[in-house]
């Protein structure tokens, strides 16, 4: 392997790791909103929103995020166009499937945490006088996030590498990128192996940053 | 600071990077100047020399020439999209983009779905296999392991051959990496693609006797725009007939492809 060489490929693969790294915040952010609110309406009142929701979940996770990509991009997307004249670019349609595929996963680590804390600290704030939205916002949510964190951080972890699935409706992330120069020079090993590191520091970082998260929680309650 | 506040913090700046990180790649798009209407043009981009990512990462080929010139004598500007060979199609149909210029051929199956411009070049399926191998053609296969490429006419095709073990693949590199570890016998793919590759890899590959049958390439679309047909054919028409045709193959290939080689 020449160092020249590897300089050289990762000049390329940045460019594809930026772009990964957009999808990876981008499905984060629509992700973990999406999961929030699923996992409240889940354990709402309103037995069939509740229901609804629910379904959304079992279906996000029973089918495959690649069949999920193709709906939206080669389905869902024309559609949109038609409706709303604004063209869906490849890349707004993989955040989109990554985040809302993301969502149905991570509702469900919030449903468990929030699960995890006994029934008395809700009854105890609504005996205060509190709202149960505030109920859940002031005393059960900071609670049960402490609980979630952990396995956000696997979930997180997990995304990063999912984005290379999006791949296939053709956003030049990390992966595509690699196999563009796979195809111009006939170096698939080194390459892949440099697409595995790049892959690698990134999810190394963001396991890092949910660390620092997990810690700050240990000393305050 | 408030803890509470830190997922919310989080999630804000994840928002707000996701935001500038599109904002800036769509930005990309509308930073060129277009006074003339564009026409998306599709391939992989993973197909030497026809369609590829060069050293300096710009998209090249004969293909990429083909559709510059094309666009040129339609009056569009073309905007070249890469995505994978077996999503193309896919992709045609959803409105993605206006034409496939990436070496596909005509087949009947493929016919169903979209149209196809008069061939644009003529090229054949071809075996390759070690030097060493006592492979000799189509007729050695049974019994032999051969690797494709996934959603190509080859794929099919050896499909056919009862007895042959086909495994597909995304790429073609990756069946030069799988010859290399021995685990294919064999593999077939465009004969000028196979001949450039083989040098550029330097490897140590041969054609195995005459081609297993000619591959008619044309310019796929979708089947309710007639008067784009027309137009591409024409613009392919006069190219072969101003002879810039002829330059752009010779320049790839050395010689004319638009007519299979004698």
């Amino acid at each position: 392997m020449e160092l020249s060489f590897l300089i050289r490929e990762s000049g390329f693969l940045l460019h594809g790791m930026l772009i990964t790294t957009g999808l990876t915040l981008g499905a984060l952010g629509i992700g973990t909103l999406l999961a929030a609110l699923l996992a409240v309406l889940r354990l709402g009142g309103n037995k069939f929103i509740a229901h609804i929701a629910g379904g959304y979940v079992e279906f996000m996770r029973g089918t495959p995020l690649l069949v999920q990509l193709f709906i939206i991009y080669f389905g869902l997307s024309p559609f949109f166009a038609r409706v709303t004249a604004i063209e869906m670019t490849p890349l707004v349609a993989g955040i989109l499937g990554l985040g809302l595929n993301a969502g149905a996963y991570i509702s469900e680590i919030f449903r468990g945490a929030i699960q995890s804390i006994p029934a008395g600290q809700m009854e105890a704030a609504r005996s205060l006088g509190m709202s149960s939205a505030l109920a859940m916002r002031r005393i059960v949510w900071p609670q049960a996030l402490r609980h979630a964190v952990p396995a956000l951080g696997s979930s997180f972890a997990a995304l990063i590498k999912d984005t290379s699935l999006v791949m296939v409706i053709g956003v030049p992330e990390l992966l595509l990128a690699t196999k563009q120069r796979v195809s111009a020079t006939y170096e698939p090993m080194q390459l892949y192996l440099l697409a595995g590191m790049f892959y690698f520091a990134l999810t190394a970082l963001v396991t890092y940053a949910v660390r620092k998260w997990e810690n700050q929680y240990r000393w305050t309650v | 600071m408030n803890t509470r506040l830190v997922p919310l913090l989080v999630i804000a700046v994840f928002v707000t990077v996701a935001i500038v990180v599109l904002a800036g790649y769509q930005n990309k798009d509308r930073n060129a100047p277009s006074t003339q209407p564009s026409i998306k043009i599709a391939m992989s981009g993973q197909y030497p020399p026809f369609n590829y990512f060069d050293n300096t990462n710009e998209l090249v080929g004969f293909d990429v020439d083909i559709s510059k010139e094309v666009a040129r004598r339609l009056g569009c500007e073309p905007k070249l999209i890469t995505a994978d060979f077996d999503g193309l199609i896919a992709g045609l149909l959803a409105g993605k983009y206006d034409l496939i210029i990436g070496s596909m051929a005509i087949t009947e199956e493929r016919k169903k779905a979209v149209n196809f411009s008069t061939p644009y070049y003529i090229s054949g399926a071809q075996l390759f296999v070690h030097r060493s191998s006592n492979i000799s053609g189509g007729k050695d296969l049974p019994g032999k392991v051969v690797g494709v490429t996934l959603g190509t006419t080859y794929e099919e095709a050896v499909r056919k051959i009862k007895g042959t073990k086909v495994n597909p693949y995304t790429g073609v590199p990756d069946m030069y990496l799988e010859m290399d570890n021995k685990h294919i016998d064999g593999f077939v793919t465009d004969r000028l693609v196979g001949l450039y590759g083989i040098t550029q890899a330097k490897r140590d590959f041969v054609p195995a006797g005459e081609p297993l049958y000619k591959e008619i390439i044309g310019i796929a679309m979708r089947q309710n725009e007639p008067e784009l047909l027309n137009d591409v054919n024409e613009a392919l028409a006069a190219m072969k007939e101003d002879g810039v045709y002829t330059q752009i193959s010779t320049k790839w290939f050395g010689r004319d492809i638009s007519a299979a080689e004698e």
